[in-house]
Order: C-alpha cells, then sequence, then structure tokens
C-alpha cells in the first residue's frame, strides 16, 4: 500500500518550482493631508471620503492602482508595503484636486500632503443640551480660494453628525437623530448658522458630535470641524 | 499488489507513445455543416438569443452570471432611482456587476455566424443567409450597447479571435472612443434595418421594425450622452463622452427611427375606457401580460416549467405569496408624480389640513379614489383587490377611546426622521405589530378583534413594505396566493414597447427643438412632442397637455417647488418628459440607465431618504369584513421612510468598472475615471 502511495506522489515529486525569494513587505509610510497652514484635514475614518491612489511603477507602467484610507485626522499609515517608486495622489476628498507625487518608499518614508479644503468648518460656540434636551450646535463655514485654474463649486448642504462613538462622521452615525441635510447658498457663508436634533439625548450618554458642510463638486465630500464631545448627565 | 504496480507502470509507459495525429472531426461535438441548416439554425438562434443582455426578471445587481440569469431579484438599480424600496436594501445599491467576459462571448457567436454563413450559400439560399447575418448583427449591436452604456468606449472586434498562428499581443485590442462604439452599433442596426423583413421569423426574434425601435433607444442615448456628459480623454481617444457639436445629429436619428415605426404598432387600449378610471386602470396592468399586445415591440418569452423565474414570488405583497414576497415597494416619491391625488404647495400628498390636523377618511380607499389610473395600473393601493385577495395596508391602529371627528395633529413635523415613539400621544393610543403575520389582535367593546397592523404591513419593525405601498406591474393577477412561489412564474418580459418608442421621440424632438432644429423631415417638433405626449397621458388616464407651449424652455420647477420638482432637467418642457417617463417606464429596468445619461443622478439621488405614507386605522367604529379587510375611518401620515436610510449615487457610477481581470490580460485597456 504503502509504495502504491509512493508512485500516486511520483508525478507531484516531477514537477519544479521556483523557491519565491523575494522579501516580505515591510517598508513604511506614513504622513498627512494638511491644508496650508499645516493643520490635518478633518475626515471620515476609511475610505469613505478621501484616499490614497498608490501606484506602483517598479514593474509596470501601467499598474492596477493600490488605495490607502485614512484617518480622521487626515493621517495616515501602511506599514507593509513593497519597497519601490510609488506615484502618490489624494484623491475623491472634499479639497481641490492635487498633483500627484512621486515617492521612493524604503525603510521607513513619510510624506505629506498639502491640499486645499473646499470649506472651513468651525464651531462658533460648544454643543448644549437645549431644556427639551435636544442637542444645539453653532458653526460657521469659510471658503478657500481656488487654485488657478479651477473654479470654485457652491456650497451644497450641511448635515449634524451626532455618534456614540469616536468615529463619528458620515460613514458612522445615528441617522435617525437628525433630520435630512439642509440645503445652504453662498450667502450663508461666515455667518452663525445653527442646528439641532431631531430627537431629545438619551441620559446618561457621551455623544461625539460633528457638523459637516459640502460642496457641489464631484465627490460632494463633506468638510467637518473638529469632533466635541456631549455628555448628557 | 504488484499487479497494480505493473498495471500503474505500464499506464505511465503509455502515455510516452506518440499516436497518429487524429483528423475525424469528433463525432459528439456538432458539426457546422450540420448546424448551419434550416432545423439547426434554429437551435442556434434559441442559444445566441438566450444569452442577449436583456435586463429582465432574471437581472440582478447582487447576483447571476455578471448580474443576469438569477432567481433573485430582490436588488435592482430600480433601489436607486426611487422607483422601488425594500427591507433588504439600506443603501446604494451598485449595480455593476462587471459584465464583460459574457457580452464578448455572445459576440464573438454572433461574429461566427456573419463570417461562416456565407459559406453555406449554396444549401441555405442566399435570402436566408441574408436575413441570418442580419440577426447575427442585431444581437451584436444590442450587445455592445448593453457594454457601451456600462464603460463608454469598449475594444471593438469584428473577427471571430483565435490563438492559433498570432502572437498574444496582436489579440489584445484597446478601447475605441465612446463615440466610435455608439457609430458601429448604428451602423449595425441601419444594416439590420435595410436586411429585414417587417415580420419575424419566430415570435422573440428580430424584425425590420424592432430594430428600428432599439435604434431609437440607442440613439437618443448617444444623444444624452453628447449634450449631458462630460469627456475623458486618453492618450487622444475620447474614452467617455462624445463631443457636444454631435448631439443633435444623434436626437435626429432618434426620431428618425422611432418615427419609422409609426402605424406598425399601437398603445394598448383594449379595455380602456373614457369614464371608467377602474378599466383603464386595468387595461393598463394588463398590457404587460397579454401576448397579443399590439403595444409588444421586443419580448423575452418564458414557459412553465423549463423556463421560468420568480417575480411574482418575490415581488407580491406578504400576504399574497408562499414565500420571499414584499420586495415591490414603490416610494411615496413615485406616487406623489401622478396625478388625481391631493397635494401641497411642495407637491407633495396632503393628508393634513390647513391647521396641521390629518384629514379623516372615512375608509381606506377614499384617499386614492380619484387618482390617475395608471397609478392603479402600477402600484397596488391600500384596499386594492388582486389575486382573489385585496392588499390590506395600515401602520397601527388607534385605540377605541380615541374618536375620529377629534382633531389629531401630525404626529412627526414635515421633514423630521425621528420615530413615531417621540410622540407622547402616539405611545399611549396607538397599537401596532413588528410583523405582519403573527400579530395580537386587538379586542374592541362589541368583541370583534382586529389586527392593529394589515397583512401587507407596514409594520413597526419595518417589515412587509417600509414605503407603504406594494407594487402590480408585472404581476400576475391570477396566480394563487398559495401557488406563488419560486420557479413559477412565465410572464413574459417586454423589453421594448410602443410606449417607449412614443416617449424616445418626444424626447429627442425636444432636445432638438430647445436646440435649435424646429423641424425633422418636414414634421414640426415642438407639435410632435406635444402630441405624443398626450398620446401616453391620455391612455393613461392622466390630466393632457392643454397646449405645445407647456413644453417651454423656462426654467424647471425645483425641487420641493410643486409635482415632480426633484425630478432635475434643464428646461420645464424637458422636466415634463422624464416626469413622464418615470411614470411610464417604473419598474422596467429603464430609469436607471435614463438617469445616468441625463446625468442627473448624483444630483438628485445625494443623501436621499424616500418617502413613505403610512394609514391609520380608527378602532372607534372598525367593522372587519374579510381577514384582510377592516372597514373604518383612516388618517394617513407621510414622512420620510422610517429606517431613515439614505441613498447616493456617486459620480463615478456614470461608468462602471473595467473588470481588474481583464485589465490584466489586456494592458491595453485604460480604466474608467475614479477607479
Amino acid at each position: 500500500m504503502k509504495s502504491l502511495i509512493y508512485i500516486l506522489f511520483l508525478p507531484l515529486m516531477l514537477y519544479a518550482c521556483k523557491i519565491d525569494d523575494v522579501d516580505a513587505p515591510d517598508s513604511t509610510f506614513e504622513g498627512r493631508l494638511v491644508d496650508a497652514g499645516g493643520a490635518g484635514i478633518q475626515l471620515e475614518q476609511g475610505a469613505s471620503s478621501a484616499r490614497l491612489k498608490m501606484e506602483e511603477l517598479s514593474w509596470s507602467n501601467t499598474p492596477l492602482p493600490l488605495f490607502l484610507n485614512l484617518k480622521q485626522d487626515g493621517s495616515f499609515i501602511n506599514n507593509k508595503l513593497f519597497p519601490g517608486n510609488y506615484k502618490v495622489t489624494p484623491v475623491e476628498g472634499p479639497f481641490y484636486p492635487v498633483a500627484e507625487k512621486a515617492v521612493d518608499i524604503k525603510g521607513a518614508t513619510k510624506q505629506d500632503f498639502t491640499v486645499i479644503p473646499y470649506l472651513n468648518v468651525d464651531w462658533v460656540a460648544e454643543p448644549v443640551i437645549n431644556a427639551d434636551k435636544k442637542l444645539s450646535v453653532s458653526f460657521k463655514f469659510t471658503s478657500n480660494a481656488a487654485p488657478e485654474g479651477l473654479t470654485k463649486p457652491n456650497p451644497l448642504d450641511y448635515q449634524l453628525f451626532i455618534s456614540t462613538n469616536q468615529y463619528v462622521g458620515n460613514n458612522n452615525w445615528d441617522n435617525t437623530a437628525v433630520g435630512a441635510v439642509v440645503p445652504v447658498t453662498v450667502d450663508k457663508e461666515g455667518q452663525n448658522i445653527t442646528i439641532s436634533s431631531s430627537v431629545a439625548m438619551k441620559y446618561s450618554t457621551t455623544y461625539y458630535v460633528r457638523v459637516g458642510v459640502r460642496v457641489n463638486d464631484t465627490y460632494k465630500k463633506y468638510n467637518y470641524t473638529t469632533i466635541k464631545t456631549v455628555q448628557v448627565p | 499488489m504488484k499487479n497494480i504496480k505493473y498495471g500503474l507502470a505500464l499506464m505511465l509507459l503509455g502515455g510516452t507513445y506518440a499516436c497518429n495525429e487524429l483528423d475525424i472531426p469528433p463525432i459528439n461535438v456538432v458539426q457546422d455543416k450540420d448546424a448551419f441548416t434550416d432545423a439547426g439554425m434554429q437551435a442556434y438562434m434559441a442559444a445566441l438569443y438566450s444569452r442577449m443582455p436583456i435586463e429582465d426578471f432574471k437581472y440582478s445587481a447582487q447576483e447571476g452570471t455578471e448580474g443576469f440569469d438569477t432567481w433573485n431579484n430582490i436588488a435592482t438599480p430600480a433601489l436607486n432611482t426611487g422607483e422601488n424600496a425594500n427591507r433588504n436594501n439600506g443603501g446604494f445599491v451598485n449595480p455593476a456587476r462587471g459584465y464583460w467576459k459574457s457580452g464578448y462571448q455572445v459576440i464573438r457567436n454572433a461574429n461566427y455566424l456573419i463570417r461562416e454563413l456565407p459559406k453555406y450559400v449554396p444549401s441555405l439560399t442566399q435570402p436566408k443567409v441574408d436575413k441570418w447575418i442580419a440577426e447575427a448583427r442585431f444581437v451584436r449591436a444590442f450587445t455592445y450597447f448593453a457594454l457601451v452604456k456600462r464603460y463608454g468606449g469598449v475594444p471593438i472586434t469584428q473577427d471571430v479571435q483565435s490563438l492559433d498562428g498570432s502572437t498574444l499581443e496582436s489579440l489584445q485590442i484597446p478601447r475605441s472612443s465612446e463615440q466610435q462604439v455608439f457609430d458601429f452599433i448604428l451602423a449595425d442596426l441601419d444594416f439590420v434595418i435595410a436586411a429585414m423583413p417587417e415580420a419575424s421569423e419566430q415570435s422573440g426574434r428580430v424584425n425590420k421594425n424592432i430594430a428600428a425601435a432599439f435604434k431609437s433607444r440607442v440613439a437618443l442615448t448617444a444623444g444624452s450622452i453628447a449634450r449631458y456628459a462630460n469627456p475623458f480623454v486618453k492618450d487622444g481617444v475620447m474614452l467617455c463622452g462624445i463631443p457636444k457639436e454631435k448631439a443633435n445629429e444623434y436626437f435626429k436619428a432618434a426620431f428618425q427611427a422611432a418615427k419609422s415605426v409609426e402605424g406598425k404598432y399601437s398603445l394598448y387600449m383594449k379595455k380602456w375606457s373614457a369614464n371608467d378610471k377602474i378599466s383603464t386602470a386595468d387595461n393598463y396592468a394588463d398590457l404587460f401580460l397579454d401576448a397579443a399586445s399590439p403595444e409588444t415591440i421586443f419580448a423575452k418569452g418564458y414557459s412553465y416549467p423549463e423556463a421560468v423565474h420568480s417575480f411574482d414570488a418575490v415581488y407580491a405583497p406578504p400576504h399574497m405569496t408562499s414565500t420571499y414576497g414584499d420586495r415591490f415597494n414603490p416610494t411615496l416619491d413615485y406616487v406623489e408624480l401622478f396625478d388625481g391625488l391631493p397635494k401641497n404647495a411642495k407637491g407633495q400628498l396632503k393628508t393634513t389640513d390647513d391647521k396641521g390636523n390629518y384629514i379623516v377618511y372615512d375608509y381606506v380607499e377614499q384617499l386614492f379614489e380619484n387618482c390617475e389610473p395608471r397609478l392603479r395600473g402600477t402600484v397596488l393601493l391600500p384596499g386594492q383587490a388582486i389575486k382573489g385577495v385585496r392588499t390590506d395596508l395600515r401602520r397601527g391602529t388607534l385605540i377605541e377611546t380615541v374618536d375620529p371627528s377629534v382633531p389629531i395633529p401630525k404626529f412627526i413635523p414635515e421633514d423630521m426622521t425621528s420615530g413615531y415613539n417621540s410622540n407622547a400621544f402616539y405611545n399611549s393610543n396607538v397599537k401596532q405589530s413588528g410583523t405582519w403575520n403573527n400579530q395580537t389582535p386587538i379586542v374592541l367593546s362589541n368583541g370583534q378583534s382586529i389586527n392593529p397592523t394589515g397583512l401587507d404591513g407596514p409594520t413597526s419593525a419595518n417589515n412587509a413594505t417600509i414605503t407603504g405601498f406594494h407594487g402590480r406591474k408585472w404581476l400576475m393577477p391570477n396566480l394563487a396566493p398559495a401557488a406563488t412561489a419560486l420557479h413559477r412564474s412565465n410572464q413574459s418580459w417586454i423589453e421594448m414597447r410602443y410606449a417607449e418608442v412614443l416617449l424616445n421621440r418626444a424626447e429627442a424632438a425636444l432636445e432638438l427643438h430647445q436646440n435649435g432644429v424646429t423641424e425633422v423631415d418636414g414634421v414640426a417638433l415642438l407639435n410632435d412632442a406635444f402630441e405624443n405626449i398626450n398620446q401616453i397621458r391620455h391612455r393613461a388616464g392622466a390630466v393632457l397637455l392643454k397646449t405645445a407651449a407647456e413644453l417651454s424652455s423656462a426654467p424647471p420647477i425645483a425641487p420641493g417647488a410643486g409635482v415632480g420638482g426633484y425630478v432635475l432637467a434643464p428646461t420645464r418642457g424637458l422636466q415634463l418628459v422624464r416626469i413622464e417617463r418615470r411614470k411610464e417606464l417604473a419598474f422596467e429596468n429603464k430609469l436607471w440607465w435614463d438617469m445616468l445619461r441625463w446625468r442627473t443622478a448624483d444630483a438628485e439621488v445625494n443623501a436621499r431618504i424616500w418617502r413613505k405614507c403610512n394609514p391609520f386605522l380608527f378602532a372607534k367604529g372598525a367593522v372587519t369584513e374579510s381577514s384582510d379587510y377592516v372597514r373604518g375611518k383612516y388618517i394617513f401620515d407621510c414622512r420620510f421612510e422610517e429606517r431613515s436610510s439614505r441613498f447616493t449615487i456617486a459620480t463615478k457610477n456614470y461608468y462602471e468598472a473595467i473588470p481588474g481581470a481583464e485589465l490584466i490580460a489586456n494592458p491595453k485597456l485604460v480604466q474608467n475615471e475614479q477607479y
């Protein structure tokens, strides 16, 4: 019986393989998307607002792109990359389109990308819980001038995002706690705007709150405020 | 043991011997000389037609072979357009299923016929060969259209590619421009129109008129792409988009093709009646089921039990099927497009009085009693009879102590997403159920018991229906609920009908009229569009356009400013045409492509929450007349769909991504933008 098994395995052994001796991917690429002042761009956690499109040019001129997700503060890191020459572009985000950068990734490589967000969205006051237990926030937005050759898109609408965890954003929020998106026009720019939740907030809960405003461009992604927490006693 | 060893050794040795070349054709594979006969061609054509990319009852956004040929049609692109909603899908359903390989297989088969058939002229005769070559070119054109509307420009091949003697590189074809692909399709169709007779060889097969009707669809799409799409140019080739100046040329071709089938088909009017709205509604529903309809242009047949689909089982209201059900929930947004309903200034269904209190209706059908017949032919409204039963729709029941004569303020203000449980009056006075088939009945003071929620929903757990409506279009009205099962439906899919051709013609005419062309072949375009829209409205029982001037170049009604304001268009006239198209062609897998070619999908469906209409019954005075009908007073609450699911169509969805495997197999292919 044993010899029968040997005979059956014989054809397998006749085949030759090449040993895969390519080093494991061990290079690290990290950095941030920042505005002109060096502050990180407020985004959603993951792939839903902006992404980094990475094309490795070491082996092909037309590679299938890799996409790297971003964190909420605009930072990114991938520590399992093959070393090589990459073409990296921040894409699909709430900022004016930017040119790609050629990056040689080897060992620990750091690279920041400066982008111009369409809008800056800022808190006017701390979020408050009203007497009817509804959550109310005030914010304002200002737009940034378009770089040469591009046109400034019009503001589209804004939304209040409420979540019970810190990853609040358009990909992680309680969509029954607020109404539909509120349309907004360019004349509201710079004015204080107030938006409230449509339901009473639950007792003894910490809420993470953020306001997003977006413009009518190709991607329609939100520019956000920073995240604030609200403690309902 | 030894014997086995020797045996194996012998077998291994056997493999090393060379044989004479085997040059006898295999007798278990049908040879061309046997297939290319009269009977053989019937079989060949049946196979070819069955693989055409017809988006029918077996088309899915989530299943099947590259999206085709599956029983599970729960998710379709209609979920993104505001036609349909269901409880399974709470966000954008991407219909991109990588339809590519199957398409090129069909194209290859068609090309093979085109190349080989002429060799059989002596046995088949010239006229037959010409006709069948034309048929193959129609199948090829139909398939290329499925590709071009998904990807823009794709590689064009008229060869039957083969690896023998050619290098791999010579087989890799780059993408043509989108315009070249459209022109290639239109050239094929022109050939078919010239070569085919007026009558089909068999039912379901193409003829001159079918090709002309299809041409109106293709050319209209090309015209819209030219006018509305942003071009994507790579290495000098406009892979996506068509130069703007070509738009009128294509619209003109669409108009002429649509006009050429005038008199060959007619709108279905068998039960139509000028004064009986129910009969006119039945007439509209029947047109999808009558095999002898003069409106049907091109249909795909089914037959029980060997070629079936599962539309009725999946799409019937829940208490009218033995399994699945309830995935056919037309949105309130869609219902509000129709005439004959009370509307407010925003163009929405008005169910409250000026003080914001609910209007009380004496029975559940009353709100929709005077609606446009086409609505009743498309949608199952509360209390409507079908399949020997009635649709039983209510969200909850107001307890007996609530008097219908005392005004009730609206539970939740308009445009709010909050649940009913945030309303104190609701919490203490409304009984509801989380399931439709396992309810705890309310017992009235007279001993009668009533289900708090209708047998067809909508339940408090967003089951049974999530919009307060069910659909009627395509449903077989005589298939009993118990017999409604998977793999049981056999109604034909009508891929093209005359109403679409009239709408194509009206849209092309108005696009031309509003862009500097007032007349084609002696036909005044504005008046032609006016008459064709009114033909559709007349059959539908809708309010007719009074004058052609209504199809104006004025700005459209803005979203929220009137009926159909959410249907985006460059002018009021085109908005009216587009609204008509939606009302007429919904649930036929056409509107998704319309919203793409108009390039309005991203602006129209953007964090959009579909609307819902919830009926509530007053227990006081209610009488149970049958297991699925309770006579009593009702109020209706219009609101956002209670899951608050938001739908967004991104601009990247105007084209699909070319499948990664194809990009690797053919390095000359360029990926579409944003992928």
